[in-house]
């Protein structure tokens, strides 16, 4: 039984996802309440720089004889220019803390000061309600509505309508497709092949962008932009899957929240957009994993065929031989124009 | 504001002593204790194996020293490389020093595209047997980094996947050929010191469709000198091996001895500048039966000698020219070697591999390597 990864491109489902510090902080959440995306559930800070005083190295005596001559122990906080240690004789020399900080380590002749603050802001980035406080790391948060998952976000987080500008799959975000009717809207777009679309986009400003795909050369530009970009589907020219369109164009008008955080195989987060929907009764939840079988909805992931959907027809036993010389699991696949491929099993994902 | 503290013993006790071993082991655990935070499951598998979780270069390492005393009385050392999508992986054992290099930035998944902070488009090209524009190459790279996971079907895929290996390998040995030890010198200035065995391993590398293109990618990226049996860690037993020596050291020596590793057989890896075409060294192997195969080696050229897996020969060299099989320049002999599956490997490409600066005509070369070796 060969194991798929599940891209979820979703018309309802409940969306549960774990927001946690990398470090240990503050959780500012309570338990039930309501966030917005851009709310801050949980904070830290941890110290910039770390400053090591080789005491007995300075005053060229021993470990233990520079233990004796240190004056401060950790745990202390120190100022900038305060004697950690002093030597012996008529003209003592003297070692001073460079910087403000907080002494972490004080033994063997050697003293360990933490010294500055970096400060971390970790946001819901789905809005929601509070289900469950991981003690000093985060929060879990539940929502439900149409989920689409992309392969790609530039780390930013906002909620606008969407405007959907693609009439095709494939229809290029340009300048001139941009007014100023759609200041703080999410727009919708097959690809991006120049940077001033991004930048025009980024004046106006809109709240949003999902793409399809998007020149790699604009990579660099599109990190920058203060608005969160997601791209459904890869980088260079492919069009917007067919599922992923058809969901984000029938929800067109909508409020949808574009959580673009960069993908972390570790803990599974991938950027997506989620559309809240009313619901009567509460959906279930979606698999991360399932195991291949025919009739799945399934993406292509690599030439020669990279992003079009299909459906699994036939599983093949054993392994199959593929025109690279390599020899791998594979399914008949039938894409969207009616032809059958014969594809490597890890080069697909179930979408559902 | 907190830091968390870690101790290590000095790395550096005295002036003449150097022991990054327990700082390694300490810097393995901090590296634990984030994958445990990242990863479910991880707690669970340490508990089963008794608190022996190891990171996998780092178990690596372990195994490339325990073989590195092994091998010892070799001239150079032992070499141990990897390549996978996280990173890539080179240990060398000589007899004073054990050096363990990790270059994330050399992976060839999510990593891909900072491989080109390290190099160009064109330089990644000229691996490739295929013409295969720029652009297509740099999408390729983009879109592999989204999906690590996936394989190449198709034969342009496979030309730019191993053409981007090459390189990428080819740069970290470059990186950690540094930190090798002054005393670890080649037969040429900025060559590599010899290396017996070479062993290789990785997706990359486990993965080619033929022993012999996965034997010319090594040969490609590493560039090794005189004479070396490569052989190929298919299964990622290295590190498994060297995380479970802590509980058993007996295991790794029964695993190394029962055939669980694939030897692609033993490379002459000549050093000579010559024009090409021109004879470098003629080659006698003799098998067990007394039977004979002769071969001129040419510069530019590779010879293939067969020798199946599990047998053995004499092979006899003798360079021309002033060419270096080995053995100090100009200077010939013989030497027993052991079958694999290319069996003995003569690369009379010289040292450093220079490719041509025509793409029609290197292209041309890099076909004729690859039909050399099995296509």
């Amino acid at each position: 039984m060969a194991l798929a990864p599940v891209h979820h491109i979703l018309p309802l489902t409940t969306v549960v996802r774990e927001r946690v510090l990398p470090v240990k902080g503050k959780v500012l959440a309570r338990l039930n309440q309501k966030v917005g995306p851009a709310d801050i559930v949980a904070e830290a800070t941890w110290a910039r720089e770390h400053i090591f005083l080789d005491i007995a190295r300075t005053l060229n005596i021993s470990a233990d004889a520079a233990d004796k001559l240190i004056r401060c122990q950790a745990g202390d906080k120190i100022l900038a220019g305060a004697t950690v240690a002093v030597g012996r004789g008529l003209l003592p020399k003297m070692v001073k803390s460079p910087r403000e900080g907080r002494v972490v380590a004080a033994g063997g002749g050697q003293v360990l000061i933490e010294s500055g603050e970096s400060h971390m802001e970790l946001r819901a980035g789905i809005p929601g309600n509070v289900v469950q406080i991981i003690p000093d790391r985060g929060v879990v948060i539940q929502t439900v509505g149409a989920l689409i998952q992309g392969v790609w976000g530039n780390g930013r987080i906002d909620t606008g309508v969407m405007i959907n500008l693609a009439d095709k799959p494939d229809t290029e975000l340009t300048v001139n497709r941009l007014d100023v009717s759609m200041r703080g809207s999410i727009i919708v777009a097959g690809l991006v092949k120049r940077a001033n679309a991004l930048q025009a986009a980024g004046d106006l400003p809109v709240r949003g962008l999902i793409i399809g795909s998007l020149f790699p050369s604009l990579l660099p530009i599109a990190r920058e932009m203060r608005y969160p970009i997601i791209l459904t589907d890869s980088f260079g020219m492919l069009p917007m899957n067919s599922a992923a369109y058809r969901l984000i164009s029938t929800n067109a008008k909508r409020e949808a929240t574009l959580n673009a955080e960069f993908f972390d195989r570790y803990s599974g987060a991938r950027p997506e957009v989620i559309i809240p929907l009313p619901i009567v009764a509460e959906p279930g939840q979606p698999r991360d994993v399932e195991a291949f079988a025919p009739g799945q909805t399934v993406r292509l992931r690599r030439q020669p065929a990279a992003g079009l959907i299909g459906t699994i027809m036939v599983l093949r036993p054993g392994l199959t031989a593929f025109p690279s010389g390599l020899r791998a699991a594979a399914a008949e696949v039938k894409v969207e124009n009616g032809e059958q491929l014969l594809i490597p099993l890890v080069n697909l994902e179930v979408v559902g | 504001m907190t830091s968390a503290l870690h101790f290590s013993p000095n790395v550096r006790p005295s002036l003449e002593t150097e022991d990054l071993e327990p700082g390694a082991r300490e810097l393995a655990e901090v590296y634990l204790g984030v994958r445990k935070r990242q990863l479910k499951g991880v707690d669970v598998l340490e508990t089963w194996s008794g608190g022996h979780v190891l990171p996998t270069a780092y178990a690596e390492g372990r195994m490339l020293r325990f073989l590195g005393r092994v091998y010892t009385g070799t001239r150079g050392g032992i070499l141990g490389v990897d390549i996978g999508a996280s990173a890539a992986v080179i240990a060398a054992g000589f007899k004073e020093k054990t050096t363990l290099g990790v270059y994330p930035h050399f992976g060839l998944g999510e990593n891909l595209p900072a491989l080109l902070q390290y190099t160009t488009l064109e330089d990644i090209l000229r691996w490739s047997s295929l013409d295969v524009s720029i652009g297509v190459l740099r999408d390729y790279l983009f879109q592999k980094s989204l999906f690590p996971s996936t394989i190449p079907a198709t034969r342009e895929e496979l030309s730019l996947s191993q053409a981007v290996t090459r390189q990428a390998l080819y740069l970290a040995m470059q990186t950690a050929k540094r930190d090798f030890p002054r005393s670890a010198r080649g037969p040429k200035a900025g060559l590599l010191p010899f290396f017996e065995p070479i062993l290789a391993g990785g997706g990359a590398l486990g993965d080619a469709p033929t022993p012999g293109q996965g034997l010319l990618l090594l040969l490609d990226s590493i560039q090794p000198v005189g004479v070396s049996t490569i052989i190929l860690d298919r299964n990622n037993l290295l590190p498994l091996l060297g995380a479970a020596s802590v509980n058993n050291s007996l295991l790794p020596v029964q695993i190394l001895e029962s055939g669980a590793f694939q030897s692609l057989g033993t490379v002459v890896s000549v050093v000579a500048s010559a024009g090409v075409g021109s004879l470098i060294a003629r080659a006698r192997l003799t098998y067990d039966n007394g039977t004979e195969t002769l071969a001129d080696v040419k510069f530019g050229n590779l010879e293939v000698l067969p020798l199946p897996q599990g047998q053995s020969a004499k092979l006899s060299l003798q360079p021309q020219h002033g060419a270096n099989v080995g053995f100090g320049s100009g200077r010939g002999g013989t030497l027993p070697v052991s079958g694999g599956s290319m069996g003995v490997v003569i690369d009379g490409r010289g040292r450093p591999l220079v490719l041509s600066e025509d793409a029609g005509r290197r292209r041309e070369f890099i076909k004729k390597w690859l039909w050399t070796v099995g296509g």
